[in-house]
């Protein structure tokens, strides 16, 4: 997010808040599915609480500094909030400690689906639809070409400029050795397939 | 580049990639829900919205009007700004305002700071032998959620105060909560109201409403 957009979602644009919603929306609610789980309520309640909440705290924002960390943690306390407040026992007449302790997943791991979430928002649409129908839907480099109806080296060229992206974006994962290598980001049924690498 | 020159990438974030959790799209009405919330947040803060006005209060009113001094200078609320920017970035919005000659009664304004702009509240301290009774009124402050609480404190500065009580506001508000603290105004002048997660004894430095008494 450009930097005068973030300033107008600090005034109130309702242009810049749809823009922020609707860029990081995706990831916001990523990061509230991993801790609250699937139920669509508490995701939605998630999302919203959240950008309510950053539009309050905007002002707090240094200008310059990158959003997205910043939303982030907002993110993660109002979902692990909501968490606490739906175990809670709702009745009175009970001794604190038999209050249920919310256990949710690390915040290493909620960033990192975070991280994911983000770099794959930004990929361009034509490769991030490679990037899904290979990974998540396990689709052969034949099938997703047969299906986008596109040569399959359109398919591997775009496959190849989002790994490179992907390992661009989160090249602050990247360790110094024993990892794999975005090479290794092969689809998952195509090893050995007539359209592996 | 070809793929061989590629960075690395953990294993474990490519095995992300099959996770549907990072591929679903936020539903439209999410989406359209979450852009009206925040514009009615916009719209309730809005210089030209009247704040929300108390119910009549239960208990009987402290007439602070009758008992405030001239409003203090823009310079102590100036320095007063700068410190506390230093440290968290709250801003002092407004003036302070203190009782008669007598210090040890005293009654002030409270700010919004940038986590609850709208809301607003005055304080009256009295010091008595037994410590100093606060008495606050709030506007414009949301219960806290189920999980947080709101406490306030007195403190010589960003880095040490001490808790006069805490409160929620789940009720409704609109009452007037009297807290007590042991320690003196004229020792501890800030005055903060944070919001608190349970668990935590330290300031949370979630800074709500405040005011600094000192010259």
């Amino acid at each position: 997010m450009e930097p005068d957009a973030v300033a107008r979602f600090r005034a109130g644009d309702e242009s810049a808040v749809r823009e922020m919603v609707e860029r990081h929306g995706g990831a916001v609610a990523t990061v509230a599915r991993s801790i609250v789980g699937r139920s669509q309520d508490d995701v939605a309640e998630v999302v919203q609480q959240t950008f309510v909440k950053a539009w309050r705290a905007a002002g707090s924002l240094e200008p310059g500094r990158p959003i997205q960390p910043w939303l982030y943690s907002i993110a993660r306390r109002t979902a692990i909030d909501l968490l606490r407040r739906e175990r809670r026992p709702t009745t009175g007449d009970h001794a604190p400690e038999q209050d249920i302790a919310v256990e949710s997943m690390t915040m290493e791991r909620t960033q990192e689906i975070y991280d994911v979430r983000q770099a794959l928002d930004g990929l361009p649409a034509d490769e991030r639809e490679v990037m899904k129908m290979s990974h998540l839907m396990g689709m052969t480099h034949t099938d997703i070409a047969e299906q986008l109806g596109v040569p399959i080296g359109t398919v591997k060229s775009r496959s190849g400029r989002a790994k490179r992206r992907l390992a661009a974006a989160l090249s602050h994962y990247a360790p110094e050795s024993s990892a794999m290598t975005a090479n290794q980001m092969g689809e998952r049924n195509v090893q050995g397939g007539e359209d592996s690498q | 580049m070809t793929d061989e020159q590629t960075p690395e990438l953990p294993a474990d974030l490519v095995a992300l990639l099959a996770d549907d959790a990072v591929w679903e799209d936020l539903d439209r009405n999410v989406t359209e829900d979450t852009i009206a919330a925040v514009m009615a947040e916009v719209a309730e803060a809005a210089p030209s919205t009247p704040k929300p006005e108390l119910p009549p209060p239960t208990a009987p009113v402290i007439d602070l009007e009758s008992r405030r001094r001239p409003q203090w200078s823009s310079a102590l609320l100036g320095a007063a700004a700068a410190l506390l920017l230093a440290v968290g970035g709250f801003v002092v919005l407004n003036a302070v305002s203190s009782a008669d000659d007598d210090p040890s009664d005293i009654s002030f304004a409270l700010e919004a700071t940038d986590l609850e702009p709208t809301a607003a509240g005055n304080v009256d301290l009295t010091t008595t032998p037994n410590g100093t009774r606060i008495v606050l009124e709030t506007t414009g402050l949301p219960p806290a959620p189920e999980g947080t609480y709101y406490e306030a404190w007195l403190r010589t500065g960003p880095d040490f105060g001490v808790s006069a009580g805490t409160f929620h506001l789940r009720g409704g508000g609109g009452v007037e909560i009297e807290l007590w603290a042991g320690v003196s105004f004229e020792d501890f002048p800030l005055f903060t109201v944070t919001l608190q997660p349970v668990g935590m004894t330290e300031s949370s430095g979630q800074v709500v409403l405040l005011a600094r008494l000192d010259g």
